[in-house]
């Protein structure tokens, strides 16, 4: 057993699983070590025309070949939405000129804004193009 | 009561009551044990925010010390509002009587006092520190619950695999639990925790259907 203090945050997000709303799941990964470097090297990749990659290539490149599989992450964290956001916004802006949802541009915005509330100052600018493109704030 | 309360966290508002009049002295104890193990530090952390030359940590010691007395919970009750914030009300006012009497010790007046204003801060704080105790209490009653049953292998296998992420197939069999059922060993546990939470989560006036809603403002209070 790990005599350290459990972490209260991963606990709460234990507990709601697969409920986590989209906006926790962004606020969890950007506190993530890379997720800077994440996103740049998605965007990094966009310009290039026929070259874009599934981001779970690019993913798999830099966490191993079980894809968006973060060890240090809670599960549920791992493989919903959260590491997926960015680049899922990035790609659907590359491919179709705009930012395709099921989920509605109301439901997102939150998400977006928390997103860039909490992005670090160096990709604060490329994401705030980003969503300016994706209508979705 | 049908089981000791020591087996389980606080669990209903309502239970409360129950015990704090008709309990017996092990069972206040216990109960008396688990609500300041959930607000004590974040009743430190809101007094200790207005800034005040006090021992806060004394003002919060003697409020938990009367938190079953009964007149104190049926007045709560009355008041109809969530517990930790008729918790904060009494630790405000007591720190007002506090530093009133340290005036009057003093030779001054306490005409300027009129009230302690709480602040953004001192509420922040105080929330802030609320969520973080609550999930723990509530995470430690579970464990002390699945031990006493003969099964802390389950809650080690819940800390391994939904909090540090291991896979069901290499952390359930070295826990004698097999990987078909460790998912719903994982289920059971989280479902505990869950059941502990809403007994506190009924004192704070959260509704069921609110109730994963209130998980995920307690999770954001914890955010940076």
């Amino acid at each position: 057993m790990n005599d350290r203090p459990l972490d209260a945050v991963q606990l709460y997000a234990a507990l709601l699983g697969e409920r986590l709303s989209a906006d926790a799941l962004v606020r969890q990964w950007l506190d993530g070590a890379d997720a800077v470097d994440f996103v740049q090297d998605v965007l990094g990749r966009l310009p290039q025309p026929g070259g874009v990659e599934p981001f779970e290539r690019i993913d798999a490149e830099r966490h191993g070949p079980e894809g968006p599989v973060r060890a240090d992450w809670p599960p549920r964290m791992r493989v919903a939405g959260t590491v997926r956001y960015v680049a899922m916004v990035a790609l659907a802006l590359h491919e179709h000129g705009a930012w395709r949802s099921s989920r509605s541009a109301q439901e997102l915005a939150p998400v977006a804004k928390a997103l860039l509330l909490r992005a670090p100052d160096a990709w604060r600018a490329p994401l705030e193009a980003l969503c300016r493109r994706a209508q979705v704030v | 009561m049908k089981s000791p309360v020591s087996d389980a966290f606080p669990p209903s508002a309502r239970s409360w009551l129950a015990v704090a009049r008709d309990g017996s002295p092990q069972q206040r104890r216990d109960l008396s044990a688990s609500l300041t193990a959930i607000y004590r530090e974040p009743l430190v952390r809101y007094l200790q925010a207005f800034g005040v030359r006090l021992e806060v940590e004394d003002v919060v010691q003697d409020l938990c010390a009367r938190i079953l007395d009964p007149s104190f919970l049926d007045e709560w009750q009355r008041s109809e509002r969530p517990f930790r914030l008729w918790l904060r009300t009494a630790a405000r006012f007591e720190l007002m009587n506090r530093i009133r009497k340290e005036r009057r010790r003093m030779g001054a007046g306490d005409g300027a006092l009129a009230d302690l204003a709480e602040s953004d801060n001192a509420q922040t704080a105080f929330e802030r520190s609320y969520a973080a105790s609550l999930i723990r209490t509530a995470s430690d009653a579970t464990q002390r619950v699945l031990e006493s049953q003969g099964r802390g292998h389950e809650w080690t296998l819940f800390i391994e695999h939904s909090l540090q992420g291991k896979p069901y197939a290499e952390c359930a069999p070295p826990l004698g639990i097999p990987v078909d059922a460790a998912r719903h060993a994982t289920a059971r546990v989280r479902g505990l925790m869950l059941d502990a939470l809403r007994g506190v989560l009924s004192a704070e006036q959260v509704a069921e259907a609110d109730f994963e809603r209130e998980l995920m403002a307690l999770l954001s209070r914890l955010q940076p």
